[in-house]
């Protein structure tokens, strides 16, 4: 049973992981993007619905990433071109994500009598690694998109730390004055950052229809957008601590579904709050300086 | 980008440049879902502030959003920025909603006072909670009163479907409060409630505090120029905490009177996100009570005349939200082009 | 290093230059020749020449204002000057940009750090990095360049550690790598000193003299320190006024003269003084001390005090710890050890509405953030410091039942506001424009003005008159001596020694957070208080 509830954490965790990482870029270039539900909703949408119309989940994913990278546009320029108000901005853009999913749902599939679906991932075990007895059922009996955020953890970790891009990012973040003077374009980087991060959230927006539920409906997100920021703060802006933590959380919630099965009375918006709670309390512990890039938030202008 | 610094341009750009694009992004939405543009026109005219019915549902948007806009104008205005109305708003409800259940026998002008009362000190106390953090530990304020949102809503939904529960078991909603704790209608016959007088007398006083009181004085300084303030004796930490308990009272007689008034119980979607808006219209309102009370009454017949558009014309809903999200963006840039580095 | 000289070459080749040889030990490398430069009506830089050899250390000198800011940022390509040449080698060029100054060999380490903490030294060092063309970060090559490029110059940096757990002295050398690493020749160093303690110091003069023994160039951007000028340096060049008035080999300087050159020649005693009787004491200060904003000590075991009717003028070249002194003595900076005893009460680290309250008036150095509210008028502030004054008279007397503190009185206000308008002869289109409106000389008055309305027995005057013109330095000045006159204790601080000459009854000299000399004005020379100001020079009391 324990296995049971490991493994579906891992499916829980991974489109919040996406959402992580992705948010993770964004901030450690300076940018805090707020909009992760709104981006989340929207790609979710667009994968689903790429997904359907074409019948291809590649073409889901493909459209989710795009919409996430477009919304990533739409927050790079309010954040480095206007130098709007980051934390409003983001509030702005989640609440016309959830507008624009619900509309382009009802305005493009409402008639329908049935609600669609389509064949989502299926779980697709790897061969040797998946026969491993408690981790191989675990980890390797997944779907793709799971086996592509073990991945992506990885190559974010590396990126981040050991690449020059990677050090330009948190240059950018911790003190674009500094990288401005060393000739590093602040500008471009943060464009970048927040376009590539956004189309990992949007990956992970599509996840939900395509990898989870199979279908669509307007509370498909429920929150994990809001989570994921969370889980940026808590993971200190590093990527394996960020994905632990995004584990941690799937398997709190696979664990409270079976808890609930079995009429263990621990109310379930408890554990709802928790991550939100927690948070607030690494804040006052830790202080928000170890680890948040100095300049979060802040725009750059020349002067 | 230099723009003249007309002091009637300056005002106005922002809620004209709002219902410019939010026409041009809503036009082909609307088309696109099949409906009729002119007939979606006349509901949205009609809906907000063309016909009694339509002010009405004005009227009762507008006074959650003047309520917490005024908190938030106090807030901001000193330089913090509170971004947990929603959660001050929920918890002002339940404390609300509990006294409207418990203390039914008392006669209404005392209990509804009562009610007042307590929802600004459980509003004023979750405000209190980030402000704390802020000025004794240096902890953002905006991360932590937002993160504090879920918390209270997870707290209220844990309330209605256990302790507070209601008759029916599947509805997340309480019982009906008391009749005692009911707000007088002003309009008869209609849902117009008390609710906006109260909102109206409390702008009178946010105003007279801001500007005829010599801690309306402090809250100019410390907020234009903190640095100065403290050289110039004023206790900064004081003032600000007492603008963000100000702000989440505020915000928590705004629960108070959407359950009060309106729904007569608390629900656990008790608020359209009345907390994020509000924060539109303490902008739009350039942070002057006057100012809000209109900006109040714009968005209040902005959102009533989209829901009413959406009734008449069949469009997804999801219209409501959308022309919100391009609302609060079309204010924060006409903010940024005017003001260039502001902080808002 | 030699892959970065090639690299170099070739860019120079593309730029249409030819091929940057290695220069050679004692060869003129960098010459500028008439250089001028004005800005809104100040001539900044008046036709000045400057080279500089390699292997040779050639010290700018100069007080804030001199021209030394507008030269450096010309030679790094910041500025533009508007008349006068660049040789690179004997070569002409232009310098558009600082990409420009570090493709040219010209390596500019600032005065604070600009390095970012979170990060190692090694990835510091290559963040600007062009040459780099890996994707991947080698920090491990990066890392043995580092350790041979310092142990070159004679001292150990880790290149692993993160830059937030170095001392100033380290971070200091940090950047001086990264400045070498880019390949240059010549060094700018803006001030090189003035985050060190005394150890710092000597470890960077050991790594100078070994830079000039590897055959770099250093021009050293200094203001007063002239032990540890005439320590390193080989030539010494004083800048005054945006003009060269001194050129020397170090070896030929004598110090007294030097510092005479900076400061300039005796002044003129321009202010009619009536003989005033020193009264009591009215301000002591009793061995105190502080830290700085960065933790070092910026006040070391000061002692001093001032009499009612006296006016003692703090000289002492800015940061030298006066700012710290007056954030102390009014409550704005902790004191950690030592007392401020004002008017006979031991009011040491009190609340800065405490010290106002004991009739203490603080004129801050930063008038326009520090000393008004620049978006409220002239009026707003002219009543700043009433609000933590429950006696104030701007209470109203309200006929319903609240608290006299609530209310405040605009007629009251507007009638004070106007009538010191009028006296402080402020030019203000109305009481009621933005303060920000308002010439900085009008600003200073008002902040003037609202001070010393409330006759305080004690002031503390920060760089009153900073960047104001003739007219307004003289009205402030007297204004400052009607006050004395008044039996104030007034606590002037200023860079400006002329200022300083002509206001002051007593002097008292302040260098590297200590007190070099307090001497009456009337026996004070110009000759000695500059060499107590640049730290020559210690007077017993």
């Amino acid at each position: 049973m324990i296995e049971d509830i490991l493994s579906a954490g891992v499916r829980i965790a991974a489109p919040i992981a996406f959402a992580c990482l992705g948010e993770l870029i964004n901030q450690r270039s300076g940018i805090m993007n707020l909009g992760i539900e709104g981006i989340m909703l929207i790609s979710a949408f667009s994968g689903f619905a790429g997904a359907f119309l074409t019948g291809s989940l590649l073409v889901g994913v493909l459209f989710g990433l795009i919409a996430g990278a477009l919304m990533g546009l739409l927050v790079g320029v309010l954040s480095i071109k206007l130098k709007a108000n980051q934390v409003i901005a983001g509030i702005a853009i989640w609440i016309f994500g959830v507008g624009l999913s619900i509309y382009a749902y009802r305005a493009i599939f409402g008639g329908m009598s049935i609600p669609p679906t389509i064949e989502g991932f299926k779980a697709t075990p790897i061969p040797i690694l998946g026969d491993i007895p408690v981790i191989g059922e675990i980890l390797f009996r997944q779907n793709v998109l799971v086996y592509l955020s073990y991945l992506l953890v990885f190559a974010l970790w590396f990126i981040l730390i050991r690449t020059k891009l990677g050090l330009k990012i948190t240059a950018v973040g911790e003190d674009p004055k500094v990288a401005d003077i060393s000739g590093i374009n602040v500008f471009k980087m943060r464009y970048f950052a927040v376009i590539a991060g956004s189309a990992l959230i949007g990956l992970g927006g599509a996840y939900l229809p395509l990898a989870y539920i199979h279908t669509f409906a307007e509370n498909v997100v429920s929150g994990r957008g809001w989570i994921a920021f969370s889980l940026v703060i808590f993971g200190r802006w590093h990527p394996l601590k960020t994905f632990a933590a995004a584990l941690m959380f799937g398997i709190i919630d696979a664990s409270q579904l079976y808890i609930q099965g079995s009429g263990f009375a621990v109310p379930l918006e408890l554990m709802l709050m928790l991550p939100y709670l927690f948070t607030i309390l690494v804040l006052v512990i830790g202080g928000t300086k170890s680890g948040m890039p100095a300049s979060l938030g802040k725009p750059y202008s020349r002067e | 980008m230099k723009i003249p610094k007309d002091r009637i341009f300056r005002l106005l750009l922002a809620p004209v440049m709002a219902i410019i694009v939010s026409i041009v992004i809503c036009v082909p939405l609307i088309v696109l879902a099949g409906a009729d543009i002119v007939e979606a026109a006349t509901a949205l005219i009609l809906g907000s502030f063309g016909t009694g019915y339509g002010l009405v549902g004005t009227l009762i948007k507008t006074t959650p959003l003047l309520l917490i806009g005024l908190g938030l104008t106090v807030c901001f205005k000193s330089g913090l920025y509170n971004i947990g109305a929603e959660g001050q708003l929920y918890m002002g409800a339940l404390v609300a909603t509990f006294l409207g259940l418990n203390l039914g026998g008392i006669i209404s002008p005392l209990l509804i006072p009562i009610m007042i009362i307590f929802a600004f000190l459980m509003g004023a106390l979750w405000a209190l909670i980030p402000v704390i953090l802020k000025v004794y530990r240096g902890i953002s304020e905006i991360i932590s009163s937002f993160l504090l949102n879920f918390v209270a809503t997870y707290i209220v939904l844990f309330m209605i479907l256990g302790p507070m529960k209601g008759p029916n078991p599947g509805l997340a909603q309480t019982y009906y409060i008391s009749e005692n704790a009911i707000l007088p209608s002003i309009i008869a016959n209609t849902r117009a409630h008390f609710g906006f007088i109260i909102a109206i007398l409390i702008a009178a006083s946010v105003y007279f505090l801001m500007y005829k009181t010599v801690w309306g004085n402090k809250l100019k300084i410390v907020g234009a120029q903190p640095e100065v303030a403290v050289v110039a004796g004023l206790n900064v930490k004081r003032v600000l905490i007492y603008a963000m308990v100000i702000s989440g009272g505020l915000a928590g007689i705004a629960g108070m009177v959407e359950v009060s008034g309106l729904h007569y119980k608390l629900l656990a979607d008790i608020s359209p996100g009345y907390g994020y808006i509000a924060i539109a219209v303490a902008l739009l309102g350039k942070l002057n009570p006057a100012g809000v009370v209109m900006a109040s009454i714009f968005m209040g017949g902005l959102m009533n005349g989209v829901m009413e558009m959406q009734r008449v014309t069949g469009i997804p809903v999801g219209i409501v939200y959308i022309v919100q999200g391009i609302v609060i963006l079309t204010i924060i840039i006409s903010e940024a082009l005017l003001y260039g580095r502001r902080k808002i | 290093m030699k892959n970065g000289y090639i690299k170099r070459g070739i860019i120079c080749c593309l730029m249409g230059k030819k091929s940057n040889e290695l220069a050679k030990r004692g060869e003129l490398f960098l010459s500028m020749k008439g250089i001028t430069k004005r800005f809104e009506g100040v001539l900044a830089n008046d036709h000045i020449d400057f080279d500089i050899k390699m292997g040779e250390v050639h010290a700018l000198l100069g007080e804030n204002g001199a021209g030394k800011t507008t030269l450096m940022k010309i030679l790094y390509g910041l500025y533009q000057p508007d008349e006068g040449e660049i040789y690179i080698s004997g070569r002409r060029v232009k310098i558009n940009s600082p990409k420009d100054a570090i493709s040219l060999g010209i390596g500019m380490i600032h005065q604070h750090t600009m390095l970012i903490p979170k990060l190692t030294v090694a990835e510091n060092v290559i963040l600007g990095d062009k040459f780099q063309k890996d994707y991947l970060l080698n920090l491990g090559e990066v890392s043995n360049k580092i350790t041979k490029l310092s142990k070159t110059y004679g001292f150990e940096i880790d290149p692993h550690a993160k830059v937030w757990q170095l001392s100033a002295g380290e971070k200091k050398r940090v950047e001086i790598i990264k400045a070498l690493y880019l390949g240059s020749r010549v060094l700018i160093l803006d001030e090189p000193t003035s985050i060190l303690t005394p150890q710092d110091v000597k470890e960077l003069m050991e790594v100078i003299r070994r830079m000039k023994k590897e055959g770099l160039a250093i021009i050293p951007f200094i203001t007063h320190k002239l032990p540890e000028v005439m320590e390193i340096s080989d030539r010494i060049t004083v800048l005054r006024r945006g003009q060269v008035v001194a050129r020397i080999n170090t070896r030929n300087a004598n110090k007294w003269t030097l510092a005479k050159k900076m400061v300039g020649k005796e002044v003129v005693f321009e202010i009619k003084r009536s003989k005033v009787k020193k009264g009591k004491t009215a301000l002591e200060i009793k061995n105190l001390s502080a830290l700085n904003d960065k933790g070092l000590p910026a006040l070391k075991n000061v002692t001093f005090s001032i009499s009612e009717g006296e006016i003692l003028g703090i000289a002492g070249v800015a940061g030298n710890g006066q700012r710290e002194l007056s954030e102390a003595i009014v409550g704005l900076r902790k004191a950690t050890a030592g007392d401020v005893i004002i008017n006979n009460k031991k009011l040491t680290n009190q609340t800065p509405s405490n010290i106002i309250l004991n009739q203490v008036a603080y004129i801050p150095e930063d008038r326009l953030y520090q000393g008004v509210v620049r978006d409220l008028s002239v009026s707003e502030n002219m009543i700043l410091e009433s609000y933590c004054n429950p006696d104030s008279p701007f209470a109203h007397k309200w006929i319903m039942p609240f608290d006299r503190k609530w209310f405040p009185k605009k007629q009251k206000i507007d009638e004070y506001s106007k009538k010191l308008i009028q006296e402080f002869d402020i030019k203000t289109p109305s009481k009621d424009t933005p303060v920000c409106n308002l010439s900085g000389g009008n600003i200073q008055k008002s902040i003037l003005a609202r001070k010393l309305a409330t006759n305080p027995k004690i002031l503390v005057a920060c760089e009153p008159t900073s960047g104001l013109d003739i007219g307004a330095t003289k009205f402030i000045h007297r204004k400052l001596i009607e006050q004395k006159e008044k039996g104030s204790a007034i606590l002037l601080i200023s860079g400006d020694l002329e200022e300083i000459m002509n206001v002051s009854d007593r002097i008292l000299v302040m260098y590297k957070g200590e007190v070099m000399g307090i001497l009456p004005r009337k026996t004070a020379k110009i000759g000695k208080i500059g060499a107590m100001m640049a730290g020559l020079e210690k007077v017993r009391k």
